[in-house]
């Protein structure tokens, strides 16, 4: 077969007692972008690193670039651009550092001023790699794997925490800066990333159950991901028994949550303008903007973890700079990362979790108990936090935030790096719990999700330059999609 | 030669653009000599005698003037015995001398006279150092008390000298010595976590992924740290002669071979112990517990190897600092000894050699 870049037959590895490639047989078209997509824990980046000759194979073969990457990854490797998921950058050496290392390792001159024009980065050659933003980096890593136009360039889901305007950079400096030959195997998360590629493929458990091209499964994104999820065993619709057990003392208030002129400013630079906005019982309030607008810095102001130059926030009318603890005892928070203690159980976690919001000793057993249930983590109270599917670490931090009924709910990218599957879980349970009048502000990179919110405020460099609903945010870009409409109102601002 | 030089470069920027490991360099063999030299003291120690005179005659009140008149002992007369007593139970002093009432009068007979020495035996080694100054005094007033009696001249005369350490300066070995077992813990400290870092900020993967060899990956940390830690050896050196005036009479091409391979074995222990667990902070933990405790519990800096169970002697021949510290002892005192030398360099060039291949061995060309 000339016309496949990668050919894989029978394919099996297992990780102890996990399968995470089952027999899987599967090729990949020379000169396409496909798209790899699947729940996680669905073999994605063990298919990828294996392909690339980082891992063995137990049975099964594989040939990349008619080679056999076991025996010849050496053959191989030249011609192989791969960007692993962290990017593979050293946060100490600074961007021109960087490609000039790799350019050194992968014995190819050093011509970066295409790269680095295509990429924005030669303004910030001499910049620390680690001082970059999420989006600066996903493009500097994607430079250091194009280096010496390699022939199959193998992308483990680049785009994670990074928002739409870095993304549509991205893809389109893959399409101007690849060969007509060259072969992509892109994994993402993002639906509409993967409609836009020329293939699909899509795992489960690791097989393969879907291998075609995208549009033969739905014309449009929101469509093509209501299939993928059917084919992923689909995804049930039902009430969410957190929410149902939501137990709401919630006293009524004309705003739960209220920014009034946060200001923070780091020297000359200020992070965070002027912002401010009130927030109503039982709304969801969406926060989004580009990597480094502000919004984590917003975040971390209003829930009392950084102090604002200026200005303050009231949860549920307490101010919370005067009265930090009072005002956190109203407030569940879920950070970006996974902030749990990696090598305590579920049982451990939740158990401390309850001590720290004061849940009283003779209840906690019992409220542990309904939230390992409510939560459907009973399988898994005695696993380590740390060795837990991402979708259910991911429940478990939402559980440990919600374990004191909280009145308002932080959520800080809670679905970066989760599976749509899960996603739409999380968002039954949002749902749920506004309608039981909890208030909810969440930020998000996931332009689907936006429409989910009640109200969008949407930041750029320290400042709110438009808030509304999601159809007011539309109707004032005029644009069709939640994303498009992020794009040009950001993009007239700059102008 | 390319990718071993672009490593070799990558490692330097990210050494100097790091201050740990500079600090690790230069502040830890700064603060650990001067505690080795003000800290530790094995030399002789003074003691606090307490005398309870009952036998108030010229003979013994010369006895007790002459443990006012030595540099190794204090001593208070006490008029209770009582108070002596308790002094000597709450450790004020560290030993008590009992002088019975009919001391003069039996050694005027010519008969046996008997003083009392009680000594503190919850300090063992203070205890000894008491008991042997006290005869040793007891000793010296017999001939001067007794000499116009007794003119013979004794037999055999010792005349002592301590080569190599006229003064019996403990510190002229400890310092020395305790190079070993600082560079032990530099070269572990250094080299532990620059793996592990690899591994878990994702490089090792994109670095596995390129064309690299795994004998290149090996070669630039063994290079860039060999370096850094031949300059952080030097400086220890440094301060040993030109600032705490410790006498050098060996060879200092002799000096900077023989700690080169000391420092690869090191270098070898923290990139097998990296290599192997891939965690920052499961290796600096392993890096101490099997590096330092050891070199400096068993190396013979502090406590002499020849008085170690057998077992415990074996087990020190596997590690580096005993070996080192044989050497550089001797090199500082006695000068370049070709038999030591050799030994010594020979030994450390096997478990450096052992340690590389292992290194090699552990580190992963894949994945898994």
């Amino acid at each position: 077969m000339t016309d496949c870049a990668v050919v894989i037959q029978n394919l099996t590895k297992t990780f102890g007692k996990v399968r995470a490639l089952d027999n899987l047989s599967l090729t990949f078209a020379k000169g396409k972008i496909t798209g790899l997509i699947g729940a996680d824990g669905a073999g994605k980046t063990t298919l990828l690193r294996l392909i690339c000759g980082l891992l063995v194979p137990d049975s099964g073969q594989i040939l990349t670039l008619g080679e056999n990457p076991v025996t010849d990854k050496d053959m191989i490797i030249s011609q192989i651009g791969y960007m692993p998921q962290k990017f593979g950058l050293y946060e100490d050496l600074s961007v021109i550092e960087n490609l000039r290392l790799y350019a050194d390792l992968k014995g190819v001159p050093y011509q970066f001023d295409r790269l680095l024009k295509f990429t924005d980065l030669a303004a910030f050659q001499n910049r620390l790699a680690g001082q970059l933003s999420g989006g600066m980096k996903q493009k500097l890593g994607l430079a250091c794997a194009l280096l010496g136009n390699p022939k199959l360039l193998i992308l483990d889901e680049p785009s994670v925490g990074v928002d739409p305007i870095s993304r549509q950079d991205l893809q389109q400096m893959v399409q101007s800066l690849i060969d007509e030959d060259t072969t992509v195997i892109w994994s993402t998360a993002y639906m509409d990333e993967a409609h836009r590629f020329h293939h699909t493929v899509v795992l489960d458990k690791g097989r393969l159950i879907y291998d075609g091209v995208p549009q033969d499964l739905a014309e449009n994104t929101a469509a093509f991901e209501n299939k993928i999820i059917d084919l992923m065993g689909g995804y049930q619709e039902h009430p969410s028994l957190i929410a149902e057990h939501y137990q709401a003392h919630l006293q009524d208030l004309p705003y739960t949550v209220e920014a009034c002129h946060l200001v923070k400013r780091y020297g000359d630079f200020f992070a965070v303008k002027d912002n401010s906005f009130q927030i109503k019982k039982g709304e969801i309030f969406g926060l989004l903007g580009p990597n480094g607008a502000g919004k984590s810095t917003s975040f971390k102001m209003m829930c009392g973890l950084s102090r604002p130059t200026s200005g303050t926030a009231k949860i549920m009318g307490v101010d919370i700079c005067q009265n930090p603890s009072k005002a956190r005892a109203h407030l569940g928070y879920m950070a970006q990362k996974f902030s749990l203690y990696a090598n305590m159980s579920v049982w451990q976690n939740l158990s401390f979790f309850a001590g720290v919001y004061g849940v009283h000793p003779r209840d906690r057993e019992a409220r542990l108990n309904e939230i390992l249930q409510v939560f459907g983590l009973l399988d898994y109270r005695d696993a380590v936090a740390d060795e837990l599917p991402l979708g259910i670490k991911q429940r478990l931090s939402m559980a440990a935030a919600l374990i004191h009924n909280p009145a308002v709910l932080f959520l800080d990218e809670p679905t970066s790096g989760v599976d749509v599957i899960t996603r739409r879980d999380f968002w039954t349970h949002i749902r749920g719990l506004a309608k039981k009048g909890v208030t909810v502000l969440i930020t998000t990179h996931f332009m689907d999700e936006a429409e989910f919110c009640d109200r969008i405020s949407l930041f750029y460099k320290g400042e709110t330059i438009a808030l509304g609903t999601p159809q007011a945010l539309k109707d004032k870009a005029e644009s069709s999609s939640m994303e498009e409409a992020f794009i040009r109102l950001i993009k007239e601002r700059e102008a | 030669m390319r990718v071993f030089f672009a490593l070799l470069k990558k490692e330097f920027l990210q050494i100097v653009r790091d201050p740990s490991s500079i600090i690790i360099a230069f502040v830890l063999p700064l603060i650990s000599i001067v505690i080795y030299m003000y800290g530790i003291n094995l030399d002789a120690v003074k003691v606090k005698v307490g005398i309870w005179n009952n036998d108030a005659t010229p003979q013994t009140r010369l006895l007790t003037e002459m443990f006012n008149h030595n540099a190794y002992v204090s001593s208070v007369v006490y008029d209770s015995r009582q108070k002596l007593r308790e002094d000597l139970v709450h450790s004020e002093i560290n030993a008590a001398l009992y002088i019975p009432a009919d001391f003069s009068e039996k050694l005027a007979r010519g008969e046996q006279a008997q003083v009392l020495a009680v000594t503190d035996g919850a300090v063992a080694n203070v205890a000894n150092y008491a008991q042997s100054y006290i005869s040793t005094i007891v000793q010296q007033w017999l001939e001067v008390a007794l000499g116009k009696n007794n003119t013979a001249q004794p037999l055999v005369t010792v005349t002592s000298r301590f080569w190599y350490n006229e003064t019996l300066n403990s510190h002229h070995f400890i310092l020395p010595g305790s190079v070993a077992v600082t560079m032990t813990l530099i070269g572990i400290l250094l080299t532990a976590l620059v793996v592990a870092r690899e591994w878990e900020r994702g490089t090792m993967e994109a670095l596995l992924s390129t064309s690299m060899r795994k004998s290149q990956f090996i070669a630039a940390k063994y290079c860039a740290y060999f370096l850094l830690g031949m300059v952080a050896m030097f400086f220890n050196i440094w301060m040993c002669v030109a600032i705490f005036d410790i006498p050098f009479r060996g060879s200092y091409g002799v000096l900077t071979f023989v700690s080169g391979l000391f420092l690869l074995t090191a270098l070898g222990i923290g990139l097998l112990v990296s290599s192997v667990l891939k965690n920052q902070f499961l290796a600096s933990q392993a890096a101490v517990g099997i590096g330092f405790l050891p070199s400096l519990m068993l190396s013979g800096l502090a406590f002499p190897v020849a008085s170690m169970p057998a077992f415990f002697q074996g087990i020190t021949m596997l590690l580096p600092a005993r070996h080192y510290v044989t050497f550089i002892v001797s090199e500082f005192l006695t000068g370049t000894v070709a038999e030591i030398v050799a030994l010594n360099a020979l030994y450390l060039s096997v478990i450096a050699l052992l340690l590389g291949v292992a290194v090699k061995r552990k580190t992963a060309s894949r994945l898994e």
